[in-house]
């Protein structure tokens, strides 16, 4: 019988009723019992007359909508998924200042030079945490810019990529799907950092695909490493897998 | 003895028994006046302890005091401390944990004065720490209720500790505010007309009081909230309308709309989430909705929302299988739900400067 059902309320309404019969019906009568049958009906109706509501209100706000989850079974417990490795993780972890990286899809995004991937320090011990993403986007020599921005980016993966005037945004959107493969990256929440004549391509990007290319910043001149430093900033910390319910 | 413990409530029930008996035994001794005022025993008894046992379930007044007709600011809250910063003062308290502060929040734009829990990272107190401002969740109640049913029914402090513990939550402190003055008064977070300002004292008053006080981050990146039943309408409908403010919301079994009176009229459309997703550009900001699929008023709104959602809002939806509106399917969805926040929430930044 289901516990937000009409047949149980009414079992409780019909039981309320006869015990107030009941209690009315034995008052007087019962001998030397008389006294214990009172209190015994009295409290049969408190009992039940306490229970009728109770049936009534949880019917009405679905408060337990069955007796599974009346006695607190959710029919579920959230679970931490295994975070699976990078695919470059071993190549990733034993160099510092970066590798060059050379996914599939890179031939699509008519690029000047192949992209550089560098990955923090304590990437390889917190083999169990995804990182947030640094996409540089820079219009200079590659290896300068790489340089310039190590240390800038801690608990951060970087990517550093040199966009030529045939790089679409459309296609460099790609390269979130070809990361999330080759390394331990978060995905969503990533900062987007351009040198102003990659900017354009920076901002269609970030349009395109919002919650994975969430913070653009573009760079320039004096300011530029504080620039860098605020985005990495508004990062979301390096974190192991989240517990989920299964699906 | 607490007023949310079993003993009351047992206490309760054997006032009731006695009361039935002395009734039962002394009906035919007694003349009607006599009468009456034993039914009228039994009755107020068999009342008293269904609202104790009640008062268990929502934690709507935690403890004596605050039944006596004290405000929520006068409220004997465990785990009191006077300050926060009498508490830094003393310095790290119990290293490696974290730990639980009441205070006080005048709210100089709300005009409310009420307090708060604070919930402060085992990192918060740590050297490393102590030169970093952490990310901040609001975490708000459902109604009838109170931040004491974060605490003790929810076991907030015991879920927020093993998330970080286990690194999938970040260092935060969370914010557990009263949402009205009133214990009675569902606000919906709202501002009532004519009544407590809820919303401004939560998104203006609350954060100011954190960034003064606390060593928290300033910039919207930091903010989260988080809700469940009443609460969650909360923080989907606050995260929704002041977007400059929070970075993300999760709701527990919230509805798509606040089911009060606001006194302006704006329960059909600013203060309708459905409505609100129908008829303004949605925001740039990210909401996590999980219900319990048998909770239909919660599930078909919450589904609602999510249909409703397009970008550059993100809506990730969590169902549990059963559970109702209840508690025990807060527990649950809780940790998630926190886990999500963490990940869409800004890092514990450096104090001298970014």
């Amino acid at each position: 019988m289901s516990l937000t059902g009409v047949p149980l309320l009414l079992v409780a309404v019909v039981s309320t009723a006869l015990a107030a019969v009941v209690v009315v019906r034995l008052w007087s009568r019962g001998g030397r019992w008389r006294l214990a049958a009172r209190a015994a009906g009295l409290v049969a109706l408190e009992v039940t007359g306490v229970l009728t509501i109770a049936l009534g209100a949880n019917r009405a706000e679905d408060f337990y909508p069955s007796w599974q989850a009346l006695g607190g079974d959710t029919g579920a417990t959230a679970v931490a998924a295994t975070r699976p490795a990078g695919h470059l993780d071993e190549v990733l972890t034993g160099a510092r200042s970066g590798v060059t990286w050379e996914p599939p899809a890179a031939r699509a995004w008519h690029l000047a030079a192949a992209p550089t991937l560098m990955v923090p320090t304590g990437y390889d011990e917190q083999a169990d945490r995804a990182f947030p993403v640094v996409l540089a986007l820079v219009a200079g020599g590659q290896p300068a810019a790489t340089r310039s921005l190590a240390g800038l980016t801690p608990d951060a993966v970087t990517v550093v990529v040199s966009p030529t005037r045939a790089t679409t945004a459309a296609a460099m959107t790609t390269l979130a799907g070809q990361l999330d493969r080759d390394a331990r990256v978060t995905g969503r929440g990533w900062a987007v950092v351009a040198d102003p004549p990659a900017a354009r391509v920076a901002e269609q990007l970030c349009r395109l695909a919002p919650d994975r290319f969430a913070t653009l910043v573009v760079v320039s001149g004096t300011s530029r490493d504080a620039a860098v430093r605020a985005a990495v900033s508004r990062l979301p910390a390096p974190l192991t897998a989240p517990l989920r319910f299964p699906s | 003895m607490s007023i949310d413990g079993r003993l009351p409530v047992v206490a309760g029930v054997i006032a009731v028994l006695a009361a039935t008996t002395v009734l039962a035994a002394g009906w035919d001794r007694r003349r009607a006046a006599g009468r009456g005022v034993a039914v009228a025993l039994v009755v107020l008894a068999l009342t008293a302890t269904a609202a104790l046992q009640l008062n268990r379930l929502t934690e709507t007044y935690p403890t004596w005091a605050s039944l006596a007709g004290r405000s929520p600011e006068d409220a004997d809250l465990p785990l009191r401390e006077p300050t926060v910063e009498a508490a830094a003062s003393t310095g790290p308290h119990r290293p490696g944990h974290s730990r639980l502060l009441t205070v006080m929040v005048s709210g100089t734009a709300s005009g409310l004065n009420l307090s708060m829990y604070v919930y402060l990272p085992a990192a918060y107190s740590t050297p490393q720490g102590q030169n970093q401002r952490f990310p901040v969740i609001e975490a708000l109640h459902g109604y009838p209720g109170s931040p004491s049913s974060w605490v003790r029914r929810l076991d907030v402090v015991h879920h927020l500790d093993t998330e970080m513990a286990a690194g999938r939550m970040a260092p935060t402190v969370v914010l557990l505010p009263y949402q009205t003055p009133d214990r009675l008064l569902d606000t919906e977070c709202t501002d009532l007309a004519g009544g407590p300002r809820t919303e401004t004292f939560l998104t203006q008053d609350v954060p100011r009081f954190a960034r003064t006080r606390l060593r928290v981050r300033t910039d919207r990146a930091g903010w989260g909230l988080i809700g469940y039943s009443a609460g969650g309408f909360c923080a989907m409908n606050l995260a929704l309308r002041h977007p400059g403010a929070y970075a993300a919301g999760a709701s527990l079994s919230g509805y798509p709309d606040p089911g009060i009176t606001v006194g302006d009229g704006s329960e059909k459309t600013t203060n309708n989430i459905a409505w609100r997703l129908r008829h303004r550009p949605p925001p740039a900001t990210s909401l996590y909705v999980a219900w319990a699929a048998d909770d239909t008023d919660a599930a078909d709104g919450s589904r609602r929302i999510a249909q409703l959602a397009r970008s550059p809002l993100f809506v990730t939806t969590a169902v549990l299988p059963a559970g109702g509106h209840s508690h025990a399917a807060w527990r649950q969805m809780e940790s998630p739900a926190f886990d999500w926040l963490s990940a869409h929430l800004a890092r514990a930044e450096s104090v001298t400067g970014r």
